[in-house]
């Protein structure tokens, strides 16, 4: 699934990021890359942009165009912990809002 | 002479640098900019017992791959200059995305502190930071903060300190045996060259080059050892890539330093709940998806409004003041040229600009709380697509709108735009939002011919007006002159936070001292020069010519009439009067006469010029010179259509020269300086040449 067919509120976790390398290099350190949880917290009007959490800490903006080539991965509902690719568990905080 | 420990301040954006720059006690800060880029550039200089600290504040960067112009600074500095300790600042709140880029700078090898700013947060929170644990697992020192509260920020200047004496450097970060044997065997091929003798430096050039790193790669370029380092290189992107089945080692080093920084967060962070979401609830109001557009509209409204109805307050006792002082100096004063200069000339001008600066500073306060509260990066992922559709994206609405504020830093804002196409649209299009120093000329022609409307509408009318007209010249410009798509969008959103009110303070205050500097220096001096030029050559045919008429005149009226057109005589055939002439056929076809086309001209130095000359032009002959006296004067002498068309040439035309000459000092290729010098002057006259004959 893509990261722009997540619906609003659904979290998932990053599977790939298949974009060119600069902007790959980009998202990575702003915090998305493969192994992070990340939850849709809105679109604007028209779902031109997005604005998502990631690893319930910090959120950015990006549009539909990208997210398109962001592979994820749902991840159920409920509270309790929740795999972390990359090693450890984590919390599921993200269940409180965004 | 003490010694001096260099040092460089390095942290992603928005994890609270500057505040904590402010909160070291007794520091003298020095703004300037970085070698050959107009990039800000900071220094703290501090005085101890032992050591002069000079610590360079770099401006924020997500991490060493750097993406913008911006970061590309911030880069350079730390692979090229020489300093002596790194001061890393991080976020409490994201800490394992701030630990991936300083696991980026271990790699260096440098002495390093870790400084955890925004503990406050984090303990309000329920939360705890475990700094022994981070101390112990990264070996280097790390200091607890608060810029917010103070706390934990004056332990830096010893720490550096004692750093300095120690001979001990960060623990080296130790990546998967497979990625440190390539490491080791690159580092040893490096240091064949004389350039990578140092051990450390050449493991760091290594893992760079592991990282697919463009800009050290250009460094080994042009070296001997070149060829051998690219087939090494070359094999080993290969291999491990098929050893870790990942399509680039870029994404191996990646998901090392996640994990490493994942577990130190898991180590050192104890957080007992996730924050219920205060910004979240403010989300979920202000970047709703159908209400966020219209409340950004209303913000912006009301600023305007602000700008207007409650700078007019203090306005007439500005200009008042002014007025007193220039009659009472015109009586104190002996008669004579130097009374002239000072009376007519330079407090007149002077004071019609600094009449405005509540209206400018409430405009800079408002632009200031939007940026600082995190606002802004929320308006510019609601304007993304919007931005889109006239070939611009998201990140550029950030620039334009501290266009409004002024267009200096604006054109420097546009370095966080990576694409060079995007970068120059958006500096090409931001003279037209219409910036602070502007604003005096507006506010002036508003009251002069609109104050029957609400005049704090018309105020926004005119600063949307230039809005949309950039963006559809945007968007002209990128199908006609910049074939190709805009950038990605992507961007932080950092959380609401409330700056403090004594960094706003600050702001306005240091605002207020350029502007009354540039008024006391600037424009007094321009106002000099168009005082003479519009006092000289004397013409004493003309003035005895009218004495004898003025004498002879029987009432008051008639006598006060012949004065009026004597002095205008006199100005006609003034030097200024001369040039007036020479350029009015320009402004002829808009309606404008000689007094106002050499204001439009002389605006080109600075936007404020056109009312200080406006002032000294329109004052000479009446009893009182600024204030209300000018916008009469203003009613009187130009016709509505004309004082439209001189609202749009205002909005549209070259800004000042400092700004000008910051977009040179940005844009290195010719045509485009060519091009934006001409452009924005034709358009301006060509609306304002319409507006004229339609109405
Ligand atoms: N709660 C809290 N807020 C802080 C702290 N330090 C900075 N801030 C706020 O964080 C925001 C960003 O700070 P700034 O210094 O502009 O960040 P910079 O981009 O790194 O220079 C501002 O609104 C500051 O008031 C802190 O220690 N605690």
């Amino acid at each position: 699934m893509k990261l722009s067919e997540l619906e609003k509120g659904q979290r998932a976790i990053v599977e790939s990021v298949d974009l060119e390398d600069d902007i790959k290099k980009r998202f990575s350190s702003m915090g998305l890359s493969r192994g992070i949880i990340l939850r849709v917290c809105r679109r604007t009007f028209g779902s031109d942009s997005l604005h998502v959490k990631l690893d319930c800490s910090s959120c950015i903006a990006l549009s539909k165009k990208e997210a398109k080539h962001i592979e994820v991965t749902p991840i159920g509902g409920g509270f309790g912990f929740c795999h972390r690719k990359g090693g450890g568990y984590k919390k599921d905080c993200c269940e409180f809002g965004c | 002479m003490l010694k001096t420990i260099k040092v460089a301040i390095v942290g992603q954006p928005n994890v609270g640098k500057s505040s904590l720059i402010n909160a070291i006690s007794n520091a003298k800060l020095h703004v300037g900019n970085f070698s050959g880029v107009t990039v800000e550039k900071k220094e703290v200089f501090l005085k101890t017992d032992l050591y002069d600290i000079d610590m360079t504040d770099l401006p924020g960067i997500y991490s060493l791959n750097a993406y913008t112009p911006e970061e590309q600074v911030a880069k350079n500095f730390l692979i090229n200059e020489d300093f002596d300790i790194i001061l890393n600042v991080v976020d409490a709140n994201t800490l394992s995305r701030n630990l991936i880029f300083s696991l980026q700078l271990m790699d260096m090898h440098k002495k390093m502190i870790l400084v955890v700013n925004m503990v406050d947060e984090i303990e309000s929170k329920g939360g705890k930071i475990d700094k022994d644990a981070l101390e112990s697992l990264l070996g280097i020192p790390v200091i607890l903060t608060s810029a917010k509260e103070h706390k934990g920020v004056d332990e830096i200047s010893t720490q550096i300190i004692k750093l300095k004496k120690e001979d001990k450097k960060a623990n080296k970060i130790y990546y998967d045996e497979r990625v440190e044997q390539r490491i080791e065997k690159l580092a040893k091929t490096l240091q064949k060259s004389p350039h990578f003798r140092d051990d450390d430096y050449a493991r760091f050039i290594a893992i760079r080059l592991l990282d697919r790193d463009e800009q050290v790669y250009k460094i080994i370029h042009d070296l001997p050892i070149f060829i051998e380092v690219h087939s090494m290189l070359e094999k080993m992107y290969k291999n491990l890539e098929l050893e870790f089945d990942e399509d680039s080692t870029t994404d191996i080093l990646s998901n090392e330093r996640a994990a490493i920084a994942y577990n130190l967060q898991m180590e050192a962070l104890n957080l007992k709940d996730e924050d219920e979401g205060m910004s979240e609830k403010i989300d979920n109001i202000l970047i709703h998806p159908i209400l966020g557009l219209p409340i950004f509209l209303f913000f912006m409204w009301a600023l305007f409004q602000l700008t207007f109805e409650l700078g007019n307050i203090p306005m007439n006792f500005i200009g008042e003041m002014f007025t007193q002082t220039q009659n009472f100096l015109a009586d104190f004063l002996p008669k004579g040229m130097f009374n002239s200069l000072l009376t007519d000339g330079v407090l007149p001008a002077v004071g019609a600009v600094v009449m405005f600066l509540p209206n400018i500073l409430i405009l800079f306060f408002g632009l200031n709380l939007l940026e600082q509260t995190g606002y802004m990066s929320r308006a510019a992922y609601l304007m993304d697509g919007f931005m889109k559709r006239f070939g611009l994206q998201g990140k550029a609405f950030v620039p334009l709108v501290s266009g409004f504020g002024c267009t200096v830093p604006a054109y420097m804002a546009a370095r966080t735009l990576k694409n060079p196409k995007d970068r120059i649209i958006t500096m090409l299009v931001l003279g037209f939002m219409s910036c602070g120093a502007r604003l005096p000329i507006y506010v002036l022609i508003i009251a002069a011919f609109f104050a029957n409307h609400n005049p704090g509408n018309v105020l926004f009318a005119i600063y949307i007006g230039g809005a949309i007209l950039g963006l559809i010249v945007a968007k002209i410009l990128r199908t006609v002159l910049f074939k190709g798509e805009p950038e990605p969008f992507v961007m932080e959103m950092p959380p609401y936070r409330f700056p403090s009110s004594k960094a706003l303070f600050m702001d306005l205050w240091i605002k207020t001292k350029m502007f009354l500097k540039k008024a006391g220096t600037f424009i007094a001096f321009a106002s000099m020069i168009v005082w003479f030029l519009s006092a000289y050559p004397k013409n004493d045919m003309i003035t005895q010519n009218f004495q004898t008429k003025i004498e002879q005149a029987k009432s008051s009226k008639a006598k006060a009439a012949l004065k009026n057109e004597l002095n205008a005589k006199l100005l006609e055939n003034s030097y200024l009067g001369s040039v007036g002439k020479f350029i009015e056929p320009v402004f002829a076809p808009l309606g404008f006469d000689w007094r106002m086309s050499v204001s439009v001209v002389a605006g080109l130095a600075a936007k404020e010029v056109v009312v200080s000359t406006m002032g000294t032009l329109y004052a000479v002959g009446g009893e009182s010179g600024a204030s209300k006296g000018l916008i009469s004067k203003i009613r009187e002498n130009v016709d509505f259509k004309a004082a439209v068309a001189l609202l749009l040439i205002i909005m549209i035309y070259s800004p000042c020269l400092a700004a000008m000459s910051t977009f040179y000092a940005e844009i290195p290729q010719w045509a485009w300086r060519v091009f934006y010098t001409i452009y924005p002057n034709v358009v301006a006259w060509i609306f304002a040449y319409s507006a004229y004959k339609i109405l």
